[in-house]
């Protein structure tokens, strides 16, 4: 519906002049070939960090389910207090979640530049 | 100090503070943006309990300043925000925006101390106001557009709040800030009114549209004030009503939900300020001494946390001139110091063991269990859940980690990094020392955060949502969309309708044209047509045609006389 840009349109603004948009990251440096640092991955992101961390994550997964032999969790709904149950609840409820998500996006998503063009 | 010796509201200092940030030199802003919230908190903290400063207005007497813990609480915590938020602007913003920002917190001050409503509403639309200028701020077509909604959406709330302020003080002529009964049409009103600015449903739109238009800068400060000024209305003027549990716990489940489809990084962080904000409803909501403390220690918790989440989001904006997780990836290599200070911001909102997240959210469940809300609690602890799940890993993860998405920028200025590292090290030292701010809170606290048993069942809940997180890795794979909300219906389905009226309009004035005005233009050329100079009735002279008619009417009239 606009007849004249934006910027255009405004330029006679002398507010406008000072909320001139901001433009970042022009000079943002960027390699060409990503992942690569010095001809070889990351430490981090080496398929063997990615295979020890995993490793690691399970034995501390194991570890706060196993601290429940010697910690008495004091339970107010009976079920709270069975053993596990916040692992459970915390895995079961995000995996809920996520796919929950998931569907509904299948209804509510858009392009992002649904609203653009108004 | 004492009664007498109180000139004017804390607020006041920020004000003038705010008027003089555009005409002082480049140079002095800074020392002014640190300098002016110091004083106000060196003022806050003089202050004594109870009514401090009055006025005659409209005919009411009005409380400018009444000081109380909570209030102090809140109002350290806005003027802590507006110093670290304006050491982290002021090398971006433009001057428009450190002044708006200033005036912006000092009406989230004046509303802490608001002694009555008339001053809590008179503070509240002064927030409107120039929260709105922040938004525009952002200089962007897209940040003008969201302002003006922002701005609507707070008039409107304003609107709303204050018939229900008159209301209350046509029928209890009190204008006293008290905790009030949902027992009237007032009542109710300025509990939407307050609910608005909450970004409760069904408006919570307003908050994930608004604040990530804004500058990289300006969201920092927008994530702070309006939904905590909001909380505290709530906590001083509904605590326990029932009504507020479930109002949080949608925005809690809205704001998870939400954040799980977003790609915007800002819009996944304001998605969980919505998600935040509901456990402090709900915490009002169940209204007990533990719950409400719990509110106002995560209130104080949150606006650190989000504030520093914020600022790790606006440094990778500044740094790289993108916004979204598709386009955003690795960060890490090149960003440390922004990248771990976003992570523990990420940690603190998730209430990992040793952030502030973990010493104050756990007494708002905590006070569901006690209170016997099973059905409360477990929903709490679902949402504990998915707070790690959105914001503890999502946000770092599609920013500073995942995939490399090949950009490598420095991490930003000095005076930005300074103020990531005062506030993660805050989210830090608060976790570790939970009486750093439990001595502060309304109630007197006799609730202990560190026991085995919470550790135990706390690290079982956020390390196994971690572990759901990267098992459905592929589910969450970034889309660049936007999820419809309610402002679908006043961004796509008003236009469209006002349209549709419009273009009724342009049909029905076409119908009018032909039926009646072509109509109405037709009779008199008729009448021209048989009777006008070149007429058909006109071609003979009168006399003549008279004459005829005068031979007719005595042929008539001696026929007729023969006849009879």
């Amino acid at each position: 519906m606009r007849e004249q840009p934006y910027e255009e349109e405004m330029s006679h603004d002398p507010l406008y002049d000072g909320l001139k948009p901001t433009v970042y990251g022009e000079d943002c440096p960027r390699v060409e070939v990503p992942d690569l640092q010095d001809g070889q991955p990351h430490w981090l992101v080496r398929a063997k960090t990615i295979r020890l961390l995993w490793w690691a994550f399970s034995a501390i997964l194991a570890l706060t389910v196993a601290a429940q032999v010697f910690v008495d969790v004091h339970d107010y709904f009976t079920v709270d207090g069975w053993f596990a149950f916040y692992a459970i609840v915390g895995f079961v409820s995000c995996l809920g979640m996520v796919i929950f998500a998931k569907v509904l996006g299948l209804f509510l998503k858009r392009p992002d530049t649904y609203y653009d063009d108004l | 100090m004492t009664i007498s010796e109180l000139m004017f509201p804390p607020a006041f200092i920020m004000i003038m503070g705010a008027m003089l940030i555009p005409v002082v030199r480049p140079s002095f802003r800074p020392v002014l943006l640190v300098l002016v919230p110091l004083l106000t908190l060196l003022m806050i903290w003089n202050l004594d309990d109870g009514v401090l400063l009055t006025a005659r207005f409209l005919g009411y007497e009005v409380e400018l300043v009444e000081a109380s813990n909570v209030r102090r609480l809140f109002a350290t915590i806005f003027a802590l925000m507006a110093m670290v938020g304006g050491f982290f602007a002021f090398q971006h913003a433009r001057v428009v925006e450190m002044s708006a920002s200033m005036a912006y917190a000092a009406g989230a001050v004046g509303v802490s101390f608001a002694g009555d409503l008339i001053t809590l509403f008179l503070f509240w639309e002064f927030m409107a106001l120039f929260s709105t200028v922040v938004v525009w701020c952002g200089g962007t077509e897209e940040s003008r557009r969201a302002g003006i909604r922002y701005g609507i959406m707070h008039l409107i709330g304003g609107i709303v709040l204050k018939i229900g302020i008159e209301g209350v003080a046509f029928q209890t002529g009190s204008i006293q800030i008290q905790p009030l009964m949902l027992d009237s049409f007032a009542t109710w009103m300025m509990l939407i009114g307050v609910l608005i600015n909450a970004a409760a449903p069904p408006v919570s739109a307003w908050l994930s549209d608004a604040y990530p238009e804004a500058s990289p800068t300006g969201s920092v400060i927008l994530s702070a004030f309006t939904t905590k000024t909001a909380v505290l209305a709530l906590l001083l003027l509904f605590p326990g009503q029932q009504v507020l549990i479930w109002v949080g716990l949608y925005m809690i489940f809205y704001g998870i939900i939400y954040a799980l489809m977003e790609n915007d990084m800002r819009r996944i962080l304001a998605y969980s300020i919505v998600n935040q904000v509901g456990f402090m409803v709900v915490g009002v909501g169940i209204g007990t001494e533990l719950a409400l403390n719990g509110v106002a220690a995560h209130a104080f918790a949150h606006i650190i946390y989000k504030a520093l989440l914020l600022m790790s989001a606006g440094a990778v904006i500044v740094q790289t001139g993108k916004r979204k997780c598709t386009d955003l990836g690795g960060l890490y290599r090149t960003m440390p110091v922004t990248a771990v200070c976003g992570t523990i911001g990420a940690l603190a909102i998730s209430s990992f063991p040793y952030t502030s997240g973990f010493i104050s959210k756990s007494m708002i469940s905590q006070s569901a269990a006690y209170g016997e809300l099973a059905f409360v609690w477990y929903g709490l602890v679902a949402a504990s859940a998915g707070v790690f799940l959105h914001a503890g890993i999502k946000f770092p993860w599609f920013v500073f980690f995942q995939k490399d998405s090949g950009l490598r920028p420095k991490d930003p200025s000095w005076n930005m990094q300074a103020a990531m590292i005062i506030f993660a090290v805050a989210c830090v030292l608060l976790g570790v020392f939970p009486q750093l701010l439990y001595r502060f809170l309304p109630y007197e606290v006799t609730y202990v955060p560190y026991t085995a048993d919470h550790l135990v069942t706390q690290l079982q809940l956020l390390l196994f949502a971690g572990l759901a997180f990267f098992v459905t890795l592929p589910l969450m794979k970034r889309t660049t969309t936007v999820s419809l909300d309610i402002d679908y219906l006043y961004r796509k389905v008003g236009p469209k309708l006002w349209n549709s009226f419009l273009h009724l309009l342009v049909v029905l004035n076409g119908l009018f044209q032909t039926l009646v005005l072509d109509q109405a233009k037709r009779l008199p050329q008729s009448w021209v047509r048989y009777h006008g100079p070149d007429g058909p009735l006109a071609k003979t002279w009168p006399t003549g045609s008279m004459l005829l008619w005068v031979t007719v009417m005595l042929a008539v009239i001696l026929i007729g006389a023969r006849l009879l």
